[in-house]
């Protein structure tokens, strides 16, 4: 069953840019609605009888349930996310904390910020074309997402 | 300049045409065209070698469920080969328990590929963009921000674009980032930068670079055609001498 948690993963992982770039309650649900597609498609897992191999025990869903994900460091900070679910569906998936480094004052973090902030530029005001940097965000969102799916029992 | 966007592997990628004011109108077939092709490209790679998806020919080919590897298989692994002999092993797609993954290679080629189709279909120069990796248009020129390591919405550098540019970063996460060669990670953010190699090659550089750090540096400044820049975590930057940047140093 871990494999299709994975392949739900996966299909989160695919609209994550969406939700990052529009975060209007309509790309959400797009999130959402393809989600529950993958998920019903994939196997189920049901006990028939004494004679099938075990599997892993899932809670019965029914009503309207919400799980947090796990903290998940995405490089410049930590990021968490909300599922909402009714039944087995997902209902809505939010965003729930984002730290950036900015807020954290422990740590090497509080050496290294003073020496690189004095080269910060604005990225309006450079006049640039397009933006290179390390991708965490959408990885770190989708371990959280799952993390939070596995608290629900939904595989 | 007229962006479009599609969401593939996990990412946005956003695609710029670089069409003279006034010409928008006039663009727009030989526009719609490719980005249709490349759209459609992006996604079929996705498809192929998503080690997310069980049934993609990489996944099939790591349980050894392919009795012939396709022409598209063999071509990642003659660069995965190329990318592991220029890092000098900082970028080891065989390293991994699970089997071969290219996964940091993946990304950078189909982009490249991707750009392929777009200049195949029109002759208007492009900037394609997959979170961060950036293959454009051999000729053309763009002016391209470094994000700050540290800050939202700011960049720490500016450089410019005429090839393949690429940037990784380490990863707090044990297991996503790692140096195959058993060194610490001492690294914030790669840059690295051609003006003729792919963007396949030089994202499993920007990778190998962020394991690598200021031991790789000198390597790849003694390479043809190969320009980086680093931030350590402590905060210093490191680049190869010919590393073009836009803003005063």
């Amino acid at each position: 069953m871990k494999y299709t948690a994975t392949v739900a993963g996966a299909s989160i992982l695919g609209f994550v840019g969406i939700i990052t770039l529009h975060s209007s309650p309509s790309s959400t649900t797009v999130a959402a609605t393809q989600t529950s597609t993958t998920h019903s498609s994939a196997p189920k897992s049901t006990n028939t009888g004494s004679n099938a191999a075990p599997t892993p025990t899932t809670v019965a869903l029914t009503g309207v349930h919400s799980a947090t994900g796990a903290l998940e460091n995405y490089g410049y900070g930590e990021l968490g996310v909300t599922v909402t679910t009714n039944g087995s569906k997902i209902t809505n998936i939010a965003v729930s904390t984002f730290k950036t480094i900015d807020q954290y004052s422990q740590g090497l973090e509080q050496q290294v910020v003073p020496i690189l902030k004095g080269e910060a530029i604005k990225a309006q005001s450079a006049r640039i074309a397009a933006l290179t940097g390390a991708t965490y965000t959408s990885e770190a969102y989708a371990y959280s997402l799952q993390s939070a799916l596995d608290k629900l029992g939904i595989k | 300049m007229i962006t479009k966007t599609v969401p593939v592997m996990g990412t946005v990628v956003s695609i710029l045409y670089d069409v003279e004011e006034g010409q928008e109108d006039e663009s727009e077939p030989a526009i719609a065209a490719s980005f249709a092709a490349a759209s459609q490209h992006l996604q079929r790679i996705d498809e192929r070698f998503s080690t997310y998806r069980h049934d993609s020919i990489i996944s099939r080919f790591r349980v050894g469920d392919l009795a012939e590897s396709p022409q598209d298989l063999l071509e990642v692994i003659e660069l995965c080969a190329q990318a592991q002999q220029l890092s000098l092993g900082h970028f080891d797609p065989w390293y991994a328990s699970e089997g071969f993954d290219p996964t940091g290679l993946v990304k950078g080629w189909a982009l490249e590929e991707a750009r392929i189709q777009l200049e195949r279909h029109s002759d208007i120069p492009v900037l394609v963009n997959g979170g961060g990796d950036i293959t454009v248009t051999k000729g053309s020129r763009w002016r391209v921000g470094i994000q700050h390591p540290f800050i939202a919405d700011s960049i720490i550098r500016v450089t410019e674009a005429t090839a393949a540019l690429a940037t990784s970063g380490t990863y707090q996460r044990e297991n996503h980032l790692f140096s195959p060669l058993g060194l610490p990670l001492q690294t914030v953010s790669a840059t690295v930068s051609s003006n003729q190699r792919s963007l396949a090659i030089v994202d499993a550089l920007a990778t190998a670079l962020a394991v690598g750090g200021l031991d790789l540096l000198p390597h790849l400044e003694a390479l043809e055609d190969l320009e980086a820049y680093l931030i350590t975590a402590t905060g210093e930057q490191a680049y190869t001498s010919n590393f073009s940047f836009l803003d005063p140093t």
